[in-house]
Protein backbone atom coordinates (compact mmCIF):
# COMPACT_ATOMS: atom_id res chain seq x y z
CA UNK A 1 0.00 0.00 0.00
CA UNK A 2 1.20 3.47 -0.86
CA UNK A 3 2.21 5.67 2.02
CA UNK A 4 0.73 9.18 2.18
CA UNK A 5 2.87 11.79 3.87
CA UNK A 6 1.66 14.70 5.99
CA UNK A 7 2.08 18.32 4.94
CA UNK A 8 4.77 18.61 7.63
CA UNK A 9 7.11 16.23 5.74
CA UNK A 10 6.29 17.91 2.43
CA UNK A 11 7.02 21.36 3.88
CA UNK A 12 10.45 20.15 5.06
CA UNK A 13 11.28 18.70 1.65
CA UNK A 14 10.20 21.90 -0.12
CA UNK A 15 12.24 23.98 2.32
CA UNK A 16 15.36 21.83 1.83
CA UNK A 17 14.99 22.12 -1.95
CA UNK A 18 14.51 25.89 -1.88
CA UNK A 19 17.44 26.37 0.50
CA UNK A 20 19.70 24.09 -1.52
CA UNK A 21 18.97 25.77 -4.84
CA UNK A 22 18.83 29.35 -3.52
CA UNK A 23 22.53 29.95 -4.12
CA UNK A 24 22.52 28.96 -7.82
CA UNK A 25 19.22 30.83 -8.29
CA UNK A 26 20.83 33.97 -6.84
CA UNK A 27 23.68 33.58 -9.35
CA UNK A 28 21.22 33.05 -12.22
CA UNK A 29 19.36 36.25 -11.42
CA UNK A 30 22.45 38.40 -10.93
CA UNK A 31 23.71 37.08 -14.27
CA UNK A 32 20.45 37.78 -16.12
CA UNK A 33 19.95 41.28 -14.73
CA UNK A 34 23.65 42.16 -14.99
CA UNK A 35 23.85 42.84 -11.25
CA UNK A 36 27.52 41.88 -11.09
CA UNK A 37 28.48 45.56 -11.15
CA UNK A 38 26.80 46.00 -7.74
CA UNK A 39 28.68 43.18 -6.02
CA UNK A 40 32.35 42.46 -5.58
CA UNK A 41 33.16 38.76 -6.24
CA UNK A 42 33.65 38.17 -2.50
CA UNK A 43 30.38 39.88 -1.58
CA UNK A 44 28.61 37.79 -4.17
CA UNK A 45 29.96 34.55 -2.69
CA UNK A 46 29.02 35.74 0.81
CA UNK A 47 25.44 36.64 -0.21
CA UNK A 48 25.16 33.44 -2.25
CA UNK A 49 26.24 31.31 0.71
CA UNK A 50 24.18 33.17 3.28
CA UNK A 51 21.01 32.72 1.18
CA UNK A 52 20.53 29.00 1.98
CA UNK A 53 21.31 29.57 5.67
CA UNK A 54 18.85 32.47 5.95
CA UNK A 55 16.09 30.77 3.98
CA UNK A 56 16.50 27.51 5.89
CA UNK A 57 16.45 29.27 9.27
CA UNK A 58 13.35 31.36 8.48
CA UNK A 59 11.57 28.42 6.85
CA UNK A 60 12.40 26.06 9.70
CA UNK A 61 11.04 28.58 12.21
CA UNK A 62 7.79 28.89 10.23
CA UNK A 63 7.43 25.09 9.98
CA UNK A 64 8.23 24.67 13.67
CA UNK A 65 5.64 27.34 14.53
CA UNK A 66 2.96 25.66 12.39
CA UNK A 67 3.93 22.04 12.99
CA UNK A 68 0.63 21.16 14.72
CA UNK A 69 -1.46 22.24 11.73
CA UNK A 70 0.97 20.80 9.22
CA UNK A 71 1.07 17.39 10.92
CA UNK A 72 -2.74 17.22 10.82
CA UNK A 73 -2.97 18.26 7.17
CA UNK A 74 -2.82 15.32 4.78
CA UNK A 75 -3.53 15.57 1.06
CA UNK A 76 -3.88 12.88 -1.57
CA UNK A 77 -1.68 14.71 -4.07
CA UNK A 78 0.71 17.59 -3.39
CA UNK A 79 0.47 19.18 -6.82
CA UNK A 80 1.27 22.83 -5.98
CA UNK A 81 4.21 21.92 -3.77
CA UNK A 82 5.57 19.64 -6.49
CA UNK A 83 5.29 22.47 -9.03
CA UNK A 84 7.38 24.64 -6.67
CA UNK A 85 10.00 21.87 -6.40
CA UNK A 86 10.18 21.57 -10.19
CA UNK A 87 10.41 25.30 -10.77
CA UNK A 88 13.11 25.76 -8.15
CA UNK A 89 15.05 22.82 -9.59
CA UNK A 90 14.74 24.29 -13.11
CA UNK A 91 16.12 27.65 -12.03
CA UNK A 92 18.75 25.89 -9.91
CA UNK A 93 20.04 23.92 -12.89
CA UNK A 94 20.38 27.14 -14.88
CA UNK A 95 22.06 28.74 -11.86
CA UNK A 96 24.66 25.96 -11.60
CA UNK A 97 25.46 26.51 -15.28
CA UNK A 98 25.83 30.24 -14.64
CA UNK A 99 28.19 29.50 -11.73
CA UNK A 100 30.19 27.16 -13.95
CA UNK A 101 30.52 29.94 -16.52
CA UNK A 102 31.31 32.69 -14.00
CA UNK A 103 34.05 30.69 -12.29
CA UNK A 104 35.98 30.05 -15.48
CA UNK A 105 34.18 27.14 -17.11
CA UNK A 106 34.48 26.60 -20.84
CA UNK A 107 31.51 28.07 -22.75
CA UNK A 108 31.37 25.14 -25.15
CA UNK A 109 30.56 22.75 -22.29
CA UNK A 110 27.43 24.61 -21.19
CA UNK A 111 25.03 22.42 -23.15
CA UNK A 112 26.70 19.22 -21.94
CA UNK A 113 26.44 20.40 -18.37
CA UNK A 114 22.82 21.49 -18.80
CA UNK A 115 21.80 18.13 -20.27
CA UNK A 116 23.65 16.18 -17.57
CA UNK A 117 22.15 18.26 -14.76
CA UNK A 118 18.71 18.02 -16.29
CA UNK A 119 18.85 14.22 -16.51
CA UNK A 120 20.14 13.74 -12.97
CA UNK A 121 17.66 16.17 -11.46
CA UNK A 122 14.81 14.86 -13.57
CA UNK A 123 15.41 11.41 -12.11
CA UNK A 124 15.50 12.80 -8.54
CA UNK A 125 12.33 14.90 -9.03
CA UNK A 126 10.56 12.03 -10.79
CA UNK A 127 11.26 9.62 -7.92
CA UNK A 128 10.32 12.24 -5.35
CA UNK A 129 7.00 12.80 -7.12
CA UNK A 130 6.31 9.08 -7.35
CA UNK A 131 7.26 8.20 -3.80
CA UNK A 132 6.31 11.24 -1.73
CA UNK A 133 4.24 13.83 -3.59
CA UNK A 134 2.06 11.21 -5.31
CA UNK A 135 2.45 12.99 -8.67
CA UNK A 136 3.54 11.03 -11.71
CA UNK A 137 5.30 12.97 -14.44
CA UNK A 138 4.04 12.29 -17.98
CA UNK A 139 1.11 10.29 -16.60
CA UNK A 140 -1.15 13.15 -15.64
CA UNK A 141 -2.73 13.56 -19.06
CA UNK B 1 -52.94 -1.92 -31.40
CA UNK B 2 -53.23 0.71 -34.09
CA UNK B 3 -50.29 0.77 -36.50
CA UNK B 4 -48.75 4.30 -36.89
CA UNK B 5 -49.24 5.79 -40.33
CA UNK B 6 -46.26 7.30 -42.16
CA UNK B 7 -48.07 10.62 -42.60
CA UNK B 8 -49.92 10.65 -39.31
CA UNK B 9 -51.58 13.80 -37.98
CA UNK B 10 -49.03 13.96 -35.21
CA UNK B 11 -46.12 13.85 -37.63
CA UNK B 12 -47.69 16.46 -39.94
CA UNK B 13 -48.26 18.69 -36.96
CA UNK B 14 -44.62 18.42 -35.95
CA UNK B 15 -43.42 19.07 -39.52
CA UNK B 16 -45.59 22.20 -39.75
CA UNK B 17 -44.22 23.40 -36.41
CA UNK B 18 -40.58 22.89 -37.50
CA UNK B 19 -41.22 24.57 -40.87
CA UNK B 20 -42.88 27.55 -39.17
CA UNK B 21 -39.91 27.94 -36.81
CA UNK B 22 -37.47 27.70 -39.72
CA UNK B 23 -39.38 30.29 -41.78
CA UNK B 24 -39.62 32.63 -38.79
CA UNK B 25 -35.91 32.20 -38.05
CA UNK B 26 -34.97 32.90 -41.70
CA UNK B 27 -37.25 35.95 -41.70
CA UNK B 28 -35.57 37.13 -38.48
CA UNK B 29 -32.10 36.71 -40.01
CA UNK B 30 -33.27 38.56 -43.16
CA UNK B 31 -34.63 41.44 -41.04
CA UNK B 32 -31.34 41.54 -39.12
CA UNK B 33 -29.33 41.87 -42.34
CA UNK B 34 -31.52 44.82 -43.41
CA UNK B 35 -30.44 46.70 -40.28
CA UNK B 36 -26.83 45.46 -40.25
CA UNK B 37 -25.33 48.87 -39.38
CA UNK B 38 -27.67 49.13 -36.38
CA UNK B 39 -26.73 45.65 -35.17
CA UNK B 40 -23.05 46.44 -35.77
CA UNK B 41 -23.25 49.46 -33.46
CA UNK B 42 -25.07 47.34 -30.85
CA UNK B 43 -22.41 44.63 -31.19
CA UNK B 44 -19.61 47.25 -30.87
CA UNK B 45 -21.21 48.63 -27.73
CA UNK B 46 -21.52 45.15 -26.22
CA UNK B 47 -17.86 44.40 -27.10
CA UNK B 48 -16.76 47.72 -25.55
CA UNK B 49 -18.49 46.76 -22.29
CA UNK B 50 -17.65 43.06 -22.41
CA UNK B 51 -13.86 43.45 -22.73
CA UNK B 52 -13.21 45.57 -19.58
CA UNK B 53 -15.86 43.69 -17.57
CA UNK B 54 -14.44 40.33 -18.68
CA UNK B 55 -10.89 41.45 -17.90
CA UNK B 56 -11.99 42.75 -14.48
CA UNK B 57 -13.61 39.39 -13.73
CA UNK B 58 -10.51 37.44 -14.84
CA UNK B 59 -8.17 39.64 -12.76
CA UNK B 60 -10.52 39.40 -9.78
CA UNK B 61 -10.09 35.63 -9.92
CA UNK B 62 -6.38 36.19 -9.16
CA UNK B 63 -6.74 39.05 -6.68
CA UNK B 64 -9.86 38.09 -4.71
CA UNK B 65 -8.33 34.96 -3.09
CA UNK B 66 -5.53 37.22 -1.76
CA UNK B 67 -8.10 39.71 -0.40
CA UNK B 68 -9.96 36.84 1.27
CA UNK B 69 -6.71 35.49 2.74
CA UNK B 70 -5.92 38.90 4.24
CA UNK B 71 -9.41 39.09 5.70
CA UNK B 72 -9.03 35.61 7.21
CA UNK B 73 -5.96 36.91 9.06
CA UNK B 74 -8.24 39.48 10.67
CA UNK B 75 -7.27 42.49 8.57
CA UNK B 76 -10.41 44.37 7.60
CA UNK B 77 -12.77 45.94 6.65
CA UNK B 78 -12.87 45.06 2.95
CA UNK B 79 -11.69 48.53 1.88
CA UNK B 80 -8.48 48.09 3.91
CA UNK B 81 -7.68 44.62 2.56
CA UNK B 82 -8.36 45.75 -1.02
CA UNK B 83 -6.20 48.85 -0.44
CA UNK B 84 -3.34 46.65 0.85
CA UNK B 85 -3.57 44.41 -2.23
CA UNK B 86 -3.72 47.43 -4.55
CA UNK B 87 -0.73 49.12 -2.90
CA UNK B 88 1.35 45.92 -2.99
CA UNK B 89 0.39 45.28 -6.62
CA UNK B 90 1.38 48.85 -7.51
CA UNK B 91 4.73 48.44 -5.68
CA UNK B 92 5.42 45.13 -7.44
CA UNK B 93 4.48 46.57 -10.87
CA UNK B 94 6.64 49.64 -10.20
CA UNK B 95 9.58 47.52 -9.02
CA UNK B 96 9.36 45.14 -11.96
CA UNK B 97 9.08 48.00 -14.46
CA UNK B 98 11.94 49.86 -12.76
CA UNK B 99 14.09 46.76 -13.07
CA UNK B 100 13.00 45.72 -16.55
CA UNK B 101 12.49 49.00 -18.41
CA UNK B 102 16.21 50.02 -18.41
CA UNK B 103 17.13 46.59 -19.80
CA UNK B 104 14.46 46.66 -22.45
CA UNK B 105 15.26 50.26 -23.45
CA UNK B 106 18.97 49.52 -23.59
CA UNK B 107 18.45 46.45 -25.76
CA UNK B 108 16.00 48.25 -28.09
CA UNK B 109 18.40 51.23 -28.40
CA UNK B 110 21.37 48.95 -29.16
CA UNK B 111 19.29 47.05 -31.72
CA UNK B 112 18.33 50.19 -33.64
CA UNK B 113 21.78 51.77 -33.37
CA UNK B 114 23.96 48.76 -34.08
CA UNK B 115 22.05 45.84 -35.51
CA UNK B 116 19.26 47.41 -37.52
CA UNK B 117 21.61 49.02 -40.14
CA UNK B 118 23.50 45.70 -40.37
CA UNK B 119 20.27 43.75 -40.84
CA UNK B 120 19.07 46.18 -43.52
CA UNK B 121 22.42 45.85 -45.29
CA UNK B 122 22.18 42.06 -45.02
CA UNK B 123 18.78 41.97 -46.71
CA UNK B 124 20.10 44.27 -49.46
CA UNK B 125 23.23 42.27 -50.23
CA UNK B 126 24.02 38.95 -48.50
CA UNK B 127 20.45 37.66 -48.41
CA UNK B 128 20.64 37.14 -52.19
CA UNK B 129 23.62 34.78 -51.89
CA UNK B 130 22.12 33.04 -48.83
CA UNK B 131 18.71 32.57 -50.46
CA UNK B 132 17.63 28.98 -49.89
CA UNK B 133 16.43 28.36 -53.49
CA UNK B 134 19.49 29.94 -55.14
CA UNK B 135 20.31 33.37 -56.54
CA UNK B 136 18.43 32.80 -59.83
CA UNK B 137 15.11 32.24 -58.06
CA UNK B 138 15.84 35.25 -55.86
CA UNK B 139 16.45 37.44 -58.93
CA UNK B 140 13.24 36.19 -60.55
CA UNK B 141 11.21 36.98 -57.42
CA UNK B 142 12.91 40.37 -57.03
CA UNK B 143 12.19 41.19 -60.68
CA UNK B 144 8.54 40.15 -60.34
CA UNK B 145 8.14 42.20 -57.19
CA UNK B 146 9.78 45.25 -58.75
CA UNK B 147 7.73 45.09 -61.95
CA UNK B 148 4.38 44.61 -60.20
CA UNK B 149 2.71 47.13 -57.93
CA UNK B 150 1.36 44.47 -55.53
CA UNK B 151 3.82 45.26 -52.75
CA UNK B 152 3.36 49.02 -53.12
CA UNK B 153 -0.43 48.62 -53.03
CA UNK B 154 -0.29 46.27 -50.07
CA UNK B 155 1.99 48.68 -48.21
CA UNK B 156 -0.25 51.62 -49.08
CA UNK B 157 -3.35 49.75 -47.91
CA UNK B 158 -1.60 48.62 -44.74
CA UNK B 159 -0.37 52.10 -43.79
CA UNK B 160 -3.71 53.61 -44.86
CA UNK B 161 -5.63 51.24 -42.60
CA UNK B 162 -3.03 51.74 -39.86
CA UNK B 163 -3.71 55.46 -40.01
CA UNK B 164 -7.40 54.90 -39.26
CA UNK B 165 -7.19 51.78 -37.07
CA UNK B 166 -4.26 52.81 -34.82
CA UNK B 167 -5.92 55.83 -33.12
CA UNK B 168 -9.08 53.84 -32.31
CA UNK B 169 -7.03 50.86 -31.09
CA UNK B 170 -4.80 53.05 -28.90
CA UNK B 171 -7.89 54.89 -27.61
CA UNK B 172 -9.50 51.53 -26.81
CA UNK B 173 -6.42 50.33 -24.93
CA UNK B 174 -6.16 53.62 -22.99
CA UNK B 175 -9.86 53.40 -22.10
CA UNK B 176 -9.46 49.82 -20.89
CA UNK B 177 -6.28 50.66 -18.90
CA UNK B 178 -8.01 53.66 -17.30
CA UNK B 179 -11.33 51.96 -16.59
CA UNK B 180 -10.06 48.53 -15.53
CA UNK B 181 -8.51 49.43 -12.12
CA UNK B 182 -11.58 51.45 -11.12
CA UNK B 183 -13.99 48.76 -12.28
CA UNK B 184 -11.93 46.11 -10.51
CA UNK B 185 -11.79 48.20 -7.32
CA UNK B 186 -15.57 48.52 -7.09
CA UNK B 187 -16.05 44.87 -8.00
CA UNK B 188 -13.64 43.75 -5.26
CA UNK B 189 -15.19 46.10 -2.69
CA UNK B 190 -18.70 44.74 -3.30
CA UNK B 191 -17.74 41.29 -4.56
CA UNK B 192 -20.47 39.39 -2.69
CA UNK B 193 -23.07 42.12 -3.30
CA UNK B 194 -22.41 42.20 -7.07
CA UNK B 195 -22.55 38.40 -7.25
CA UNK B 196 -25.78 38.29 -5.20
CA UNK B 197 -27.35 40.92 -7.46
CA UNK B 198 -26.33 38.91 -10.52
CA UNK B 199 -27.83 35.79 -8.98
CA UNK B 200 -31.07 37.63 -8.13
CA UNK B 201 -31.50 38.43 -11.82
CA UNK B 202 -32.33 34.78 -12.35
CA UNK B 203 -35.83 33.48 -11.48
CA UNK B 204 -36.00 31.93 -7.99
CA UNK B 205 -36.38 28.50 -9.55
CA UNK B 206 -32.93 28.77 -11.13
CA UNK B 207 -31.17 30.81 -8.40
CA UNK B 208 -29.53 27.74 -6.83
CA UNK B 209 -28.31 26.49 -10.23
CA UNK B 210 -26.89 29.92 -11.11
CA UNK B 211 -25.12 30.10 -7.75
CA UNK B 212 -23.58 26.61 -8.16
CA UNK B 213 -22.45 27.43 -11.69
CA UNK B 214 -20.92 30.75 -10.62
CA UNK B 215 -18.99 29.05 -7.80
CA UNK B 216 -17.66 26.38 -10.12
CA UNK B 217 -16.72 28.97 -12.76
CA UNK B 218 -14.87 31.08 -10.22
CA UNK B 219 -13.01 28.05 -8.90
CA UNK B 220 -12.06 26.40 -12.20
CA UNK B 221 -11.36 29.45 -14.34
CA UNK B 222 -9.52 31.06 -11.42
CA UNK B 223 -7.24 28.03 -11.17
CA UNK B 224 -6.68 28.17 -14.93
CA UNK B 225 -5.77 31.87 -14.93
CA UNK B 226 -3.44 31.54 -11.94
CA UNK B 227 -1.78 28.51 -13.53
CA UNK B 228 -1.28 30.30 -16.84
CA UNK B 229 0.21 33.34 -15.10
CA UNK B 230 2.60 31.13 -13.16
CA UNK B 231 3.64 29.32 -16.36
CA UNK B 232 4.01 32.58 -18.26
CA UNK B 233 6.40 34.09 -15.70
CA UNK B 234 8.34 30.85 -15.19
CA UNK B 235 8.81 30.03 -18.87
CA UNK B 236 9.66 33.66 -19.71
CA UNK B 237 12.34 33.79 -17.01
CA UNK B 238 13.80 30.38 -17.89
CA UNK B 239 13.90 31.37 -21.60
CA UNK B 240 15.65 34.66 -20.77
CA UNK B 241 18.36 32.92 -18.71
CA UNK B 242 18.81 30.14 -21.28
CA UNK B 243 19.06 32.60 -24.19
CA UNK B 244 21.73 34.49 -22.31
CA UNK B 245 23.59 31.28 -21.50
CA UNK B 246 23.71 30.25 -25.15
CA UNK B 247 24.95 33.73 -26.04
CA UNK B 248 21.97 35.20 -27.89
CA UNK B 249 21.96 39.00 -28.07
CA UNK B 250 18.73 40.77 -26.95
CA UNK B 251 17.99 37.77 -24.74
CA UNK B 252 15.77 39.94 -22.58
CA UNK B 253 13.43 41.00 -25.39
CA UNK B 254 13.26 37.46 -26.80
CA UNK B 255 12.66 36.01 -23.31
CA UNK B 256 9.82 38.45 -22.66
CA UNK B 257 8.30 37.50 -26.02
CA UNK B 258 8.46 33.81 -25.03
CA UNK B 259 6.71 34.58 -21.71
CA UNK B 260 4.03 36.79 -23.22
CA UNK B 261 3.20 34.51 -26.14
CA UNK B 262 3.01 31.53 -23.79
CA UNK B 263 -0.60 32.51 -23.05
CA UNK B 264 -1.48 31.55 -26.64
CA UNK B 265 -1.46 27.75 -26.69
CA UNK B 266 0.41 25.98 -29.52
CA UNK B 267 0.81 29.06 -31.74
CA UNK B 268 2.50 31.10 -29.00
CA UNK B 269 5.63 28.95 -29.03
CA UNK B 270 5.90 29.31 -32.79
CA UNK B 271 5.35 33.08 -32.69
CA UNK B 272 8.04 33.43 -29.99
CA UNK B 273 10.49 31.28 -31.92
CA UNK B 274 10.32 33.23 -35.21
CA UNK B 275 12.11 36.49 -34.16
CA UNK B 276 14.78 34.73 -32.07
CA UNK B 277 15.57 32.15 -34.76
CA UNK B 278 15.54 34.76 -37.54
CA UNK B 279 17.97 36.93 -35.60
CA UNK B 280 20.18 33.93 -34.77
CA UNK B 281 20.18 32.93 -38.46
CA UNK B 282 21.26 36.37 -39.64
CA UNK B 283 23.96 36.71 -36.97
CA UNK B 284 25.06 33.07 -37.11
CA UNK B 285 28.69 34.03 -37.83
CA UNK B 286 29.06 35.88 -34.53
CA UNK B 287 26.16 34.54 -32.46
CA UNK B 288 24.79 31.11 -31.53
CA UNK B 289 23.73 28.54 -34.09
CA UNK B 290 20.06 29.07 -35.11
CA UNK B 291 19.41 25.34 -34.65
CA UNK B 292 20.47 25.75 -31.04
CA UNK B 293 17.79 28.41 -30.57
CA UNK B 294 15.22 26.13 -32.24
CA UNK B 295 16.36 23.34 -29.90
CA UNK B 296 16.13 25.55 -26.81
CA UNK B 297 12.60 26.63 -27.75
CA UNK B 298 11.49 23.10 -28.50
CA UNK B 299 12.89 21.74 -25.23
CA UNK B 300 11.25 24.60 -23.29
CA UNK B 301 7.90 23.94 -24.94
CA UNK B 302 8.26 20.21 -24.36
CA UNK B 303 8.99 20.74 -20.66
CA UNK B 304 6.18 23.27 -20.34
CA UNK B 305 3.61 21.22 -22.21
CA UNK B 306 4.40 17.77 -20.84
CA UNK B 307 5.75 18.36 -17.36
CA UNK B 308 4.61 21.72 -15.98
CA UNK B 309 1.19 22.16 -17.58
CA UNK B 310 -0.30 18.78 -16.58
CA UNK B 311 0.87 19.24 -13.00
CA UNK B 312 -0.17 22.86 -12.58
CA UNK B 313 -3.41 22.72 -14.56
CA UNK B 314 -4.43 19.14 -13.75
CA UNK B 315 -6.99 17.02 -15.57
CA UNK B 316 -9.91 19.25 -14.66
CA UNK B 317 -8.60 22.08 -16.83
CA UNK B 318 -7.42 20.01 -19.74
CA UNK B 319 -8.86 21.25 -23.02
CA UNK B 320 -8.51 19.32 -26.25
CA UNK B 321 -6.05 20.92 -28.72
CA UNK B 322 -8.70 21.06 -31.47
CA UNK B 323 -11.05 23.00 -29.18
CA UNK B 324 -8.24 25.44 -28.34
CA UNK B 325 -7.28 25.98 -31.99
CA UNK B 326 -10.91 26.48 -33.04
CA UNK B 327 -11.50 28.92 -30.16
CA UNK B 328 -8.34 30.87 -31.02
CA UNK B 329 -9.60 31.27 -34.60
CA UNK B 330 -13.17 32.10 -33.54
CA UNK B 331 -12.46 34.54 -30.70
CA UNK B 332 -9.53 36.01 -32.62
CA UNK B 333 -11.82 37.00 -35.46
CA UNK B 334 -14.45 38.23 -32.99
CA UNK B 335 -12.31 40.30 -30.58
CA UNK B 336 -8.96 40.65 -32.42
CA UNK B 337 -5.65 40.25 -30.56
CA UNK B 338 -7.42 40.20 -27.17
CA UNK B 339 -9.58 37.36 -28.44
CA UNK B 340 -6.48 35.34 -29.36
CA UNK B 341 -4.94 35.92 -25.93
CA UNK B 342 -8.12 35.12 -24.02
CA UNK B 343 -9.30 32.29 -26.28
CA UNK B 344 -8.22 29.54 -23.88
CA UNK B 345 -9.77 31.06 -20.70
CA UNK B 346 -12.99 31.61 -22.66
CA UNK B 347 -12.81 28.00 -23.88
CA UNK B 348 -12.22 26.87 -20.28
CA UNK B 349 -15.25 28.89 -19.16
CA UNK B 350 -17.45 27.39 -21.88
CA UNK B 351 -16.23 23.92 -21.00
CA UNK B 352 -17.12 24.41 -17.34
CA UNK B 353 -20.62 25.62 -18.33
CA UNK B 354 -21.08 22.65 -20.70
CA UNK B 355 -19.94 20.10 -18.12
CA UNK B 356 -22.10 21.67 -15.42
CA UNK B 357 -25.28 21.33 -17.48
CA UNK B 358 -24.28 17.88 -18.72
CA UNK B 359 -23.84 16.69 -15.12
CA UNK B 360 -27.19 18.20 -14.14
CA UNK B 361 -28.91 16.58 -17.10
CA UNK B 362 -27.44 13.17 -16.24
CA UNK B 363 -28.36 13.56 -12.58
CA UNK B 364 -31.94 14.45 -13.52
CA UNK B 365 -32.13 11.48 -15.87
CA UNK B 366 -30.91 9.19 -13.10
CA UNK B 367 -33.47 10.61 -10.66
CA UNK B 368 -36.30 10.11 -13.19
CA UNK B 369 -35.18 6.51 -13.76
CA UNK B 370 -35.05 5.92 -10.03
CA UNK B 371 -38.58 7.30 -9.52
CA UNK B 372 -39.90 5.23 -12.45
CA UNK B 373 -38.27 2.08 -11.06
CA UNK B 374 -39.69 2.72 -7.62
CA UNK B 375 -43.20 3.33 -8.93
CA UNK B 376 -43.13 0.22 -11.14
Amino acid sequence: MKRIYSYYTIAWIVLIFISFWSMPIFYAFTYTFDLNQYFSPNAKILIGLSNPVLIFTIGALIIWHKQKDYKKKVLNVYRKEYAVIMLVTGFGILGITVMFLEYGGEESYILHLLILLFLVNYFIVFELGRLIFNVKLFQNR
Amino acid sequence: MKEPKFLSDQMLNRAIKILTILILFTAFIFMMTLFSSFWQSIFDAITAVLIPVGLAWLISLIIFPIVRLIEKRGIGPRALSVAIVYIFTAIIIYGVLRLLIPFIMEQVRTFFEVDYPLLAAYFRSEFRTDFIFGTEVYDLIAQAVESSDTVANAAENFFGSLYTVLPTTILGIITIVAILPILLLFYLLDYEKVNDTLKSLFPKKYARTASDLANRLNHTVGAYIRGQLFLMISIGTVATITYRLVGLEYYFIFGIIVGLTNVIPYFGALIAMIPAVTYAFITRDVGPNPFLIVGVNMILQFIEGNIFQPIIMGKQLEIHPIVIIVSIMFFGSLFGALGVVFASPIAATLRVIYEFFKERYELRKEQINLVENESS
